[in-house]
């Protein structure tokens, strides 16, 4: 089981509704100990002409924010290894991400993960059953793009 | 007649009052000296009486029905003008007495003989008489008999008077003596009835003397109680390590100057008894040893109770928390395939788009209607358990209503569509904004409105909100009317039970867990609001939420 950063491939498909991908390129990474679930996400995501990388697992995840110079992390929380709490916790206390932007991603219910984001120092969350649509827009509001 | 003019009237009246004559009424002291006179002068009617200015009235009699009559035409009266023995041979037959009662009807009195009662100060109050119903006179010794009587009378009344005070003190002395036994014996009575053991000690160096013990003490001793008196508690046989355990609390209550509780196992043949104690010191004379007093209940049965209540609650906490751990578990693990599978088919969806593959994203789009309604059962079911547990927290916040109704319309939608429904909004005038939670708020909404649109083939929905007044505050109305199949009005109340659609048949035909409503009112009920539901057979139903319209956490 490698934990390195790995981007996984785009899909065959690059169809978006949101103009070229050069044009929304913006920096995310995706922390998940669900692998299927991270594909799932990152192509998503690409649908909105993001090119985003996934991060397996929690380990080693600040030294990647901080490599890939990402603005924005899409964080699963529910992992059992480590939880949510102290991965916001590692990277928000790790000089120079004190500014990235952090959505919380998780297969909990919404009033588990209102609870989590209410209690940690995140910019928003969403749930993993939300559509391909609600996350899109979910990007668009975290991350304007500068006119 | 009217009755004759006494002398000193004034003066005589007054030792009357000085000697409390005037209350006396029948003195039983007198009654001998009537009797005596009586039979001394052998007649059947004999009277001890006084005269004020009113009346004449017996203090003692014999052979009269009458204890009091008017002072005109009373003998007496005569006896004292004479202040000698007065004698009327034939009453009957003296004009001055003809009308008195006593002679003209009741006792056909015709003999009288009157000694008068004279007072140390010379004032004659009253008579000593004899009566006779036929006429005759008394012989000198019998009239002497009279004025010896007479004389004996007013030295007894006259005695009375001097020792009244001394006399009654020691009377009420007496009755608060009695009292006081009185009060005794109910003190005794609850010491030695009571079903706890009690009893009063004194400390004697490094043992416990004994000074009294109620019944029920000396029944757990063996011993009777009169034994017990001033014997050391060694003696009675208490262990050593007892002892020095009640040494230790009589010396504590005494230096905290309160009574001291405390708890300890007793070794009773039958097994081990869980005790509870109650020592205190009491009050004592000066120069006496302090004592104390001690109370001790059996509380084995009581231990054994809260021990199994503790263990039952123990019980029910750690069963509460599997169960939210369980809750939890199950709930990842049932939400992590599911969400692969919505994703993954609409993935697929995306990347489908040749025309062939037109059949293909048909049957995703169901495979992802089904895991998305089965993601929605589990979210009801975690629901309810968390409203069960209490474990829903509310987040606040102003929100605008006509939005909130847009955004409720806008996810209802595709259910409406599927049975053919027209959804419409109706916001009215000024409706504004609400302080709730919108989360939870767009849920209730939602699922009335997903109901109205499962039990509604091609009718109308309509969504509507006002503000109105009601009991004083403001209010919000979320309605959601329907022309649907509507609800037997028998069933209404259960609607809103878990599991329970109206009608049990209709769970199979129309789908759902019945859990839908069940939040819904009690999310309502969080919010400190209501739901209601007012509907007609085959013609459609309404349900209203009614909300306050500021929480009093508003921002």
């Amino acid at each position: 089981m490698t934990r390195s950063s790995s981007p996984l491939l785009p899909p065959p498909s690059q169809r978006t509704p949101y103009g070229t991908q050069e044009a929304n390129m913006a920096r995310i990474l995706i922390i998940d100990d669900d692998k299927d679930f991270g594909e799932i996400t990152v192509r998503r995501l690409s649908y909105g002409g993001h090119k985003a990388t996934f991060h397996h697992g929690p380990f080693g995840s600040v030294n990647a924010i901080r490599k890939g110079e990402f603005e924005l992390v899409i964080l699963d929380i529910s992992m059992p290894a480590l939880n949510g709490a102290q991965i916001v916790q590692l990277i928000r206390e790790t000089k120079g991400l004190e500014e990235v932007k952090i959505l919380l991603y998780s297969g909990m219910d919404t009033e588990s993960l209102r609870g989590e984001a209410a209690k940690l120092d995140v910019n928003s969350y969403l749930s993993k059953s939300a559509s391909k649509d609600e996350l899109l827009a979910k990007i668009k509001q975290l991350l304007p793009k500068p006119s | 007649m009217t009755a004759p003019f006494v002398p000193n009237d004034i003066l005589r009246l007054a030792t009357l009052r000085d000697l409390k004559l005037a209350e006396m009424s029948h003195e039983p002291a007198f009654d001998d000296l009537t009797r005596l006179a009586a039979l001394i002068c052998d007649t059947p009617i004999a009277g001890i009486s006084f005269v004020d200015e009113h009346r004449q009235w017996f203090t003692s009699s014999i052979g009269l029905s009458v204890v009091e009559t008017p002072r005109e035409n009373a003998f007496c009266t005569y006896a004292l003008l004479t202040e000698d023995v007065f004698q009327v041979r034939d009453a009957a037959a003296d004009p001055r007495f003809a009308d008195n009662p006593l002679v003209a009807s009741g006792s056909q009195v015709r003999l009288y003989a009157g000694a008068p009662l004279v007072s140390r100060n010379g004032h004659a109050l009253g008579a000593l008489c004899v009566m006779d119903t036929s006429p005759r006179e008394l012989g000198p010794e019998q009239v002497e008999a009279l004025r010896i009587l007479a004389r004996q009378a007013m030295a007894m009344i006259e005695l009375r008077e001097a020792l009244g005070d001394a006399a009654i003190n020691a009377l009420e002395r007496t009755r608060a003596e009695e009292a006081l036994l009185e009060s005794e014996a109910v003190t005794k009575s609850f010491f030695d009835n009571a079903p706890m053991m009690m009893g009063l000690v004194e400390l004697d160096g490094a043992d416990i003397r004994h000074i009294a013990d109620n019944a029920a003490a000396a029944s757990f001793f063996g011993t009777p109680a009169e034994d017990m008196q001033g014997r050391l508690a060694s003696e009675l046989g208490v262990p050593p390590a007892h002892i020095n355990l009640w040494l230790f609390h009589y010396r504590e209550s005494e230096r905290l100057n309160k009574p001291f509780r405390f708890e300890y196992e007793h070794e009773a043949p039958s097994g081990v008894r869980w005790m509870s104690a109650t020592v205190s010191s009491v009050a004592s004379a000066a120069g006496r040893k302090r004592r104390f007093c001690y109370v001790v209940e059996d509380v084995t049965d009581r231990k054994a109770m809260e021990g199994a209540l503790a263990e039952a609650r123990d019980k029910a906490l750690a069963a509460s928390r599997a169960k939210s751990v369980f809750l939890t578990t199950m709930n990842h693990e049932l939400r992590t395939p599911l969400n692969a599978i919505i994703g993954y088919s609409e993935l697929l969806e995306e990347d489908m788009t040749a025309p062939e593959q037109g059949i293909y994203s048909k049957d995703l789009a169901r495979i992802k209607a089904a895991a998305k309604s089965l993601l929605g059962t589990i979210d009801d079911i975690l629901d309810l358990s968390r409203l069960e547990l209490n474990k829903i927290t509310l987040r606040p916040e102003r929100i605008d209503v006509a939005r909130m109704l847009e955004e409720a319309g806008e996810a209802a939608a595709p259910f409406a569509e599927k049975t053919g429904c027209k959804l419409a909004i109706r916001c009215g005038e000024g409706v504004g904004e609400i302080v709730a939670d919108p989360v939870r708020l767009h849920q209730c909404l939602k699922n009335l409105l997903t109901n109205a649109a499962k039990f509604t083939h091609n009718g109308f929905i309509t969504l509507s909100a006002e503000r109105a007044r009601e009991g004083g505050r403001e209010i919000l109305r979320l309605s959601v009317a329907d022309t649907g199949i509507g609800i037997n009005p028998a069933m209404t109340d259960q609607l809103f039970d878990e599991f329970s659609q109206a009608d049990t048949g209709s769970t199979r035909r129309y789908g759902g867990t019945g859990l839908g409503l069940t939040i819904t009112r009690r999310l309502c009920r969080l919010m400190r609001g209501s739901i209601g539901v007012k509907s007609e057979l085959g013609r459609g139903s309404t349900f209203t939420i009614t909300l306050p319209i500021a929480e009093d956490s508003s921002p």
